[in-house]
C-alpha cells in the first residue's frame, strides 16, 4: 500500500518536472484518492497515510504534509501540524525517525510506539518507506497504526500460540503483550532479565519487531 | 428561582445547564490561551464557525459572542467574502492586562487547588517518564529546558515551559497525560510568567528558578530516576502555584 503512493509520488514528481510545471502544494493533490483509498481498505489498522515531502521541494512551501487521518469520525481530514520554524510548537518531521531512516537506509521503517505531539497526538506507530525517483529522496510515503488496533489484531494472533506473549519493538518497547507483566509502552531493559528469561525470543520477518513467547 | 425544596436547588447547580456567560467566558478563554501558547500561529485560520462550534461542543451563538470579544482585544481578526474568514492576530507578547484581569478573578483556593492538580499530573508524567523514556525524548528534553533558560520575554518563556511540560507526559508515553497538561497550560500557564508591580526581579528569579528545576527534572528523567523525577517536578509545580498566589495577592494590593 505504501510503496503504491510512493510510486504514484515519484510519478507526479517527474510528470510535472517533465511538462515544465513547477512543483507546489495543489500538485500533490491527485494523490488524495490513493490515500482515501487505503484508508477505506485497512479502516481496523490504519489510520492514517500519505506522503511526506523532502525539504524545498516544493516551491510554495519549504515542508509540507499531503496527509490524511481517519482518528474523527467522518471523512478523512488532513493533518496539518505547525510548520513554522520560529514557533516553539515546530513540528520538525526533518528530525523525526520515520523521516530520517527511511531517508538515510534502503528499507522501510517502522517507529513507535510514540505520542505523536503536534501531529496526530495519538499513541501509534508510524510505517514508511522513501519515495525516490532515480536516486533524488523526495520524501517518505507511509501510513500511521494506532496501538488500540495493533493490540486487537495482535491478540486474534497471539490467541493461537497458548502461551503469554509480548511483542517489543528494537528499543525493547512493549507494543502489544498478553500478559500483565508487560504493559504497552513500558521499556523493556536489563533491569527486566528474570521476566525476559522466562521467554524465547523470535525476529518477525521484514519487520524490527520480536517477540517474545513465555517458554 | 423558586424550588420546590433545597434538594432541587441542589441538583440545578450540579446538573443544570451552564450558564451562557460561562460558557462564552470559557470559549474566549480557550482560544486566547490558545493563540497565547503559540498553538494557534499569528495569521492562522480559524475553523469555520460552524465547524468550531461542533469541535468545541458550543452553540454557534455563543462561538460568535467569544469572537466577538476576541476581535475586541484584537487577537482575531474576520474578513468578509471570498478569500474570508477569521484570523489570528498574535500579540508580540503576552496580554498582561487581560492576564492579570484573569487572575485578580480568581482566589488564591482556586489557584492552590489547580496547583494541586498540577502537582499530581507532572509528578506522575515524570515518574513515567523517568521508566519509559526513550534515549533521543530525554534529550529532546534536555533541549527544551535550554529553551527555557535562554528565553528572555514571558511570551517566550511561557511557550517553552509549556513546551516542555507536554513534551514530559509524552516521553512517559501518555495520550491523557500530555491532553490534560496541554489544557492546565492554555488555562493557567501564561500566568506565572508575567511581570507584575514593575517587580522585575521576581520575574527573573522565578524564571531562572523554574529553568534549574526543569533542567533538573529533565536530567532525572534522563537518568532513569522515576522516584527523583516525581519529586522534582512536585516542587516545580509547587514552585509555580507559590509564584501565582504570589503575584495574585500583589494584584489585589493594588486596588484602591
Amino acid at each position: 500500500m505504501i510503496a503504491r503512493f510512493a510510486t504514484e509520488y515519484a510519478e507526479i514528481v517527474a510528470g510535472a518536472r517533465h511538462v515544465g510545471d513547477p512543483l507546489r502544494r495543489a500538485t500533490l493533490a491527485p494523490l488524495r484518492s490513493a490515500i482515501a483509498a487505503a484508508l477505506a481498505d485497512e479502516p481496523r489498522l490504519v489510520t492514517g497515510a500519505g506522503v511526506v515531502v523532502c525539504p524545498d521541494l516544493l516551491g510554495d512551501a519549504p515542508l509540507w504534509l499531503e496527509w490524511w487521518t481517519t482518528s474523527a469520525p467522518g471523512p478523512p481530514q488532513p493533518l496539518r501540524p505547525n510548520l513554522d520554524p520560529a514557533s516553539v510548537w515546530f513540528y520538525d518531521y526533518t528530525e523525526a525517525e520515520w523521516f530520517t531512516a527511511p531517508r538515510d537506509t534502503a528499507q522501510r521503517s517502522l517507529v513507535g510506539p510514540y505520542v505523536d505531539i503536534g501531529g496526530t497526538n495519538d499513541y501509534m506507530l508510524t510505517l514508511t518507506m522513501a519515495a525516490r525517483l532515480g536516486t533524488e529522496f523526495l520524501g517518505v510515503a507511509g501510513a500511521d497504526i494506532a496501538i488500540d488496533s495493533l493490540e486487537l489484531v495482535v491478540r486474534q494472533h497471539t490467541r493461537r500460540l497458548g502461551a503469554h506473549a509480548i511483542l517489543v519493538n528494537t528499543e525493547g518497547r512493549v507494543i502489544a503483550s498478553s500478559t500483565g507483566q508487560a504493559h504497552p509502552g513500558a521499556l523493556l531493559s536489563a533491569s527486566r532479565a528474570p521476566l525476559l528469561e522466562r521467554h524465547s525470543a523470535s525476529a518477525c520477518p521484514g519487520l524490527p519487531l520480536t517477540l517474545l513467547v513465555a517458554r | 428561582m423558586p424550588f420546590a425544596s433545597p434538594a432541587d436547588a441542589v441538583r440545578v447547580a450540579v446538573f443544570g445547564p451552564l450558564g451562557n456567560q460561562a460558557r462564552v467566558d470559557a470559549i474566549a478563554g480557550r482560544l486566547r490561551g490558545a493563540i497565547a501558547l503559540g498553538l494557534i500561529g499569528n495569521g492562522e485560520q480559524l475553523p469555520s464557525e460552524d465547524r468550531l462550534a461542533t469541535s468545541l461542543g458550543v452553540s454557534p451563538v455563543s462561538l460568535r459572542e467569544a469572537l466577538v470579544r476576541l476581535r475586541a482585544d484584537g487577537l482575531v481578526q474576520t474578513r468578509r467574502g471570498n478569500r474570508g474568514g477569521t484570523f489570528v492576530l498574535a500579540p508580540a507578547d503576552l496580554v498582561t492586562d487581560r492576564l492579570e484581569h484573569d487572575l485578580n478573578a480568581m482566589t488564591a483556593y482556586q489557584l492552590r487547588d489547580l496547583g494541586d492538580l498540577r502537582g499530581a499530573l507532572s509528578g506522575t508524567a515524570a515518574r513515567r517518564a523517568a521508566e519509559r523514556c526513550s534515549a533521543k525524548a530525554a534529550a529532546r528534553l534536555d533541549a527544551l529546558a535550554g529553551s527555557l533558560a535562554g528565553a528572555r520575554t514571558a511570551s517566550e518563556r511561557y511557550r517553552a515551559a509549556g513546551r516542555f511540560c507536554v513534551e514530559v507526559a509524552a516521553a512517559a508515553q501518555s495520550v491523557r497525560l500530555a491532553q490534560l497538561e496541554l489544557e492546565l497550560q492554555i488555562t493557567i500557564g501564561a500566568m506565572a510568567w508575567l511581570t507584575v508591580n514593575g517587580a522585575g526581579r521576581d520575574a527573573k528569579t522565578f524564571h531562572a528558578e523554574m529553568s534549574e528545576g526543569y533542567r533538573q527534572l529533565a536530567t532525572a528523567v534522563g537518568s532513569g530516576d522515576p522516584a527523583g523525577a516525581r519529586d522534582r517536578a512536585e516542587r516545580n509545580a509547587e514552585r509555580t502555584t507559590d509564584r501565582l498566589v504570589e503575584l495574585h495577592y500583589r494584584l489585589l494590593d493594588r486596588l484602591p
